[in-house]
């Protein structure tokens, strides 16, 4: 009798949620502005995915006699560069880089900054400790905190992603903390500790979940954030190490020859923008749709 | 108010330290030895080790860091490897062109973006407010250097009706090659923070426009240009002015790489030079200079608004 209740309120919970699922589904699919996101950056992912495809010759392949050609249909789409690579395999190869950047610092602060929040909002003496030293590193501006980290690191993709992570947590911890904060409060984990319930099951099965949409929007933002801030450094030549094609490599080359090539400027500029516009929007349009007031 | 200002003021302590704190270690999280980092292959183990000693890098951790602490606190903010002159000279000498620079792009993004904002916030919903809308977008979405580099494209490249780059300061050149020399660069800055501040002063204005003592406004029959002017602007004046403020520093770190592509220079082409040739001290007395202005003025703002707003004071952190 007891084993058929059960198996009846877990059918009925996996109903629930596989109902909310799909509102939820629905609702991303009916928000234009998530929509229009999610096009920007899932075009951008496609060519940077078909890389090897659409440019055969690779990002570092050169030749000579082929400096700084001008865009045309029949030769180079995107135009040579200084040393007679294609800017349009370059361009492509640095949107595989610095999307893999962005990503990577996009989850790592996400679930750092997570972790973090949780345990600062449900620890008193954490909290304390955790925010302040959160305050502290976000009173230091974060472009000017990710070129000093990168000064006293080795230049490689590795540290670019920890520095950008560095400079990201304290922002998602904080949003984390405050929704954790309201959550905490709320009879049904009063409920739960009072049952006798762990911490950790509190904090994991029952706080983490519902502040996971705040959270998941600020990763968003982090995630468009470091692609320009990947690309800032890298243009001032702290980032991304030569020949390795990133989008801020390609504006740093470009620079010293802008008087003679705007293609090595305006075709790595063009898919920063839209990029990270992309996200930007995306991140709006996923606020609306986790928001439970906009139903 | 007393208390108010004692303790936002007490609060500036943990965030000092752990500023302080994070910039030490800069130099102590390279891998291998600092001094042999800095001098390059180059140097012999006698050179390195009166470097280690002049650096006091011999001592314990905490050691060092008191003494580091202790002077800067004395206003000795460490010695340049490879610049001459003491480091407030370095340091103030760079600083003109950044707050040039930075002044002149608050100033823009200022007239740009706040009558865009009241004008989205008088027209919510209508075409109007969708089209700043897509330029407050466009402009949180641009990243500084790359439309400053376009900005040279058009109008130094292709134009040629402004200079590409270089700085020239009033007393060199008159204020108006000063003005040619940095209006490009101030557009490029200013323009990234006219997207955050459009939406911040649309959604100030939207939100006095919805109180109750507005639509008492209108129910006593006041004209709606006397409500917009005399109340609605009146009182999101100061969240407006408040985000302008915020912009200065947001700016002042954000001219770091406007800088580079400019050729100014200012204390942002010298963070990166000192980081291309691991000038440690610069890069610490840099990052420490600018935080700790940030702080302050994080606190003046804060200060400002708990003598404007009792209910800031009253509140404290949590409002």
């Amino acid at each position: 009798m007891e084993k058929q209740s059960r198996q009846d309120r877990r059918a009925l919970e996996k109903r629930l949620r596989r109902e909310q699922r799909a509102r939820m589904t629905r609702k991303f699919l009916h928000n234009k502005l998530a929509m229009l996101g999610s096009l920007m950056i899932l075009t951008v992912v496609l060519l940077a995915l078909l890389a090897p495809v659409l440019a055969p010759q690779g990002p570092l392949e050169n030749s000579v006699y082929d400096r700084l050609t001008p865009p045309s249909l029949d030769g180079y789409l995107f135009g040579s560069d200084n040393l007679g690579r294609s800017v349009f395999a370059r361009v492509l190869y640095g949107a595989r880089l610095s999307l893999t950047i962005g990503a990577s610092v996009g989850l790592l602060s996400m679930v750092l900054g997570m972790v973090l929040g949780l345990y600062a909002s449900y620890y008193r003496f954490l909290d304390n400790l955790i925010m302040r030293v959160c305050d502290g590193l976000s009173a230091i501006p974060s472009t000017l905190l990710a070129i000093a980290l990168m000064a006293s690191l080795d230049r490689n993709i590795l540290n670019l992603i920890i520095s950008l992570t560095v400079v990201s947590v304290p922002r998602v911890a904080r949003v984390a903390r405050s929704a954790a904060v309201v959550v905490r409060e709320q009879t049904y984990i009063e409920a739960m500790r009072s049952a006798g319930a762990s911490s950790t099951r509190i904090i994991w099965g029952h706080i983490a979940p519902n502040i996971l949409s705040p959270v998941l929007v600020q990763s968003s933002y982090i995630f468009a954030n470091a692609i320009i801030t990947e690309a800032a450094l890298s243009f001032l030549g702290v980032g991304v190490p030569l020949p390795e094609p990133s989008w801020g490599n390609i504006l740093y080359e470009g620079k010293a020859v802008i008087h003679k090539a705007w293609w090595m400027i305006v075709y790595p500029g063009l898919f920063t923008a839209v990029t990270v516009l992309g996200l930007n929007i995306f991140g709006d349009g996923l606020r609306d749709v986790l928001d439970p007031h906009t139903n | 108010m007393k208390k108010y200002v004692l303790k936002r003021t007490l609060t500036l302590i943990p965030v000092l330290f752990v500023v302080s704190v994070a910039i030490f270690m800069l130099v102590h999280i390279a891998p291998g030895d600092p001094a042999a980092a800095l001098l390059g292959d180059r140097a012999s183990q006698a050179e390195i080790d009166a470097l280690r000693e002049r650096m006091g890098l011999n001592d314990p951790l905490p050691v060092q860091y008191v003494n580091w602490v202790g002077g800067v606190l004395r206003g000795d903010l460490g010695e340049s490897v490879f610049m001459q002159g003491s480091m407030t000279q370095i340091l103030a000498e760079h600083m003109g062109p950044t707050l040039a620079l930075t002044g002149w792009a608050v100033l823009l993004a200022t007239l740009f973006a706040v009558p865009l904002g009241i004008l989205a916030a008088k027209n919510q919903g209508r075409l109007a407010d969708h089209l700043v809308s897509v330029t407050s977008m466009v402009g949180i979405s641009m990243p500084s250097f790359l439309l400053g580099l376009l900005l040279v494209l058009l109008f130094a490249v292709q134009l040629q009706w402004l200079p590409a780059w270089g700085y020239v300061s009033i007393r060199e050149g008159g204020f108006l090659a000063h003005l040619r020399s940095l209006i490009l660069p101030a557009i490029a800055l200013g323009f990234i923070e006219s997207g955050l501040m459009i939406r911040m002063t649309r959604s100030a204005m939207l939100e006095v426009l919805q109180s109750d003592y507005i639509r008492m406004c209108k129910a006593k029959g006041v004209s709606p240009s006397g409500i917009f002017l005399k109340h609605a602007l009146r009182n999101s004046l100061i969240s407006i002015l408040t985000v302008v403020g915020q912009s200065f520093m947001v700016l002042l770190s954000g001219a770091t790489v406007v800088e580079t592509v400019f050729n100014i220079p200012g204390i942002g082409q010298l963070t990166v030079n000192s980081v291309l040739r691991r000038d440690y001290e610069v890069i610490q007395a840099v990052v420490l200079l600018v935080s700790v202005m940030n702080v302050l003025i994080c606190l003046v703002l804060d200060l400002l608004y708990g003598l404007i707003d009792p209910r800031a004071r009253a509140g404290g952190e949590g409002v």
